[in-house]
């Protein structure tokens, strides 16, 4: 910090300076007040939606395996070697109190019908449709909970931001301020004083 | 824009029958380093799906780039709870997602 000289013009500079501070605290904590409130709206929804996707998860994978025991790895690879079409998403941003969150959207269909998806229905069992099934529906979960997920990551790393500048703020830059003004009150005080002194001597 | 998926190839499987082509199968810790070093220069993928397992092994340096790039990133199983659920007891300073 500048160095604040011990006269009347310092007094009203770090005066000034006190009172931007404060202000700012005070425009911090409502932007963090602000920011902690969009993250409560998201959290319950994100958290119900993760407990669904880490089953459904559970159950694709269950679902693979035995695909994977009764038809053997080689007939999926190959069903999935023909599958045509990838899903494609579009992602944009939008802005909640300063912060760049993510918007996903897919462009076409995740979740498809059989005869969609490319590979031949002669060649391949049920259990091969069911494992594209659970899988497609598992993406399609997936991409709402990265877009939720994201977003309460971005909005926790401002949140955290914001608390540092809050208190750094509040307990050390308005505290300092403060002392400083204190100083500059004292030193001006003792000045006044030596003043009225040497002027008693003088008229001595 | 296109999602991609990374992990061991019995994990990836799932997501090619689903039509996911941009798939990086790990078999060793090189592949996983490497990997997510060509997912980071890769600007068509938006979406990065992995295991919880996978994300674990990740080294700190590349995770630290990979979770402050522009991906977005999908751990699935209980460590990506855990990975959200963690930075939110760090920042908040209380467990919110504790179920009652």
């Amino acid at each position: 910090m500048m160095e604040i000289r011990p006269t009347r013009s310092g007094l009203i500079e770090v005066k000034r300076r006190i009172e931007i501070a404060k202000k700012g605290w005070e425009l911090l904590k409502r932007k963090r007040d602000a920011l902690v409130s969009e993250f409560f709206k998201i959290m319950e929804q994100t958290a119900e939606l993760r407990r669904k996707v880490n089953e459904k998860y559970a159950k694709a994978y269950e679902k693979l395996s035995l695909a994977k025991a009764v038809e053997g790895t080689p007939a999926i690879v190959s069903a999935a070697m023909s599958v045509r079409e990838a899903p494609e998403i579009d992602v944009s941003f939008k802005n909640i109190m300063g912060v760049k969150v993510p918007k996903v959207k897919s462009k076409g269909k995740i979740k498809r019908k059989i005869w969609e998806r490319g590979y031949g229905i002669l060649g391949t069992s049920t259990l091969i449709d069911e494992v594209s099934k659970e899988y497609e529906e598992l993406l399609e979960m997936g991409v709402k909970l990265t877009e939720l997920e994201n977003t309460l990551v971005r909005l926790l790393d401002e949140i955290d931001k914001n608390k540092r500048r809050v208190n750094a703020l509040e307990y050390i830059v308005i505290p300092n301020l403060e002392r400083t003004s204190r100083e500059i009150r004292f030193k001006l005080e003792e000045m006044e004083r030596e003043d009225i002194f040497r002027l008693k001597r003088f008229k001595r | 824009m296109d999602i991609c998926v990374l992990g061991p190839p019995g994990f990836v499987l799932g997501f090619r029958l689903a039509g996911i082509k941009n798939v990086y199968e790990i078999h060793s810790e090189d592949d996983l380093s490497e990997s997510i070093r060509d997912i980071l220069t890769e600007k068509n993928i938006s979406i990065v799906i992995m295991p919880g397992d996978q994300y674990e092994r990740i080294p700190k340096y590349l995770k630290s780039e990979l979770e402050s790039s522009d991906k977005l990133l999908l751990v699935l199983g209980e460590e990506g709870e855990r990975r959200i659920r963690e930075k939110t007891k760090r920042v908040m300073g209380v467990d919110l997602w504790r179920k009652e």
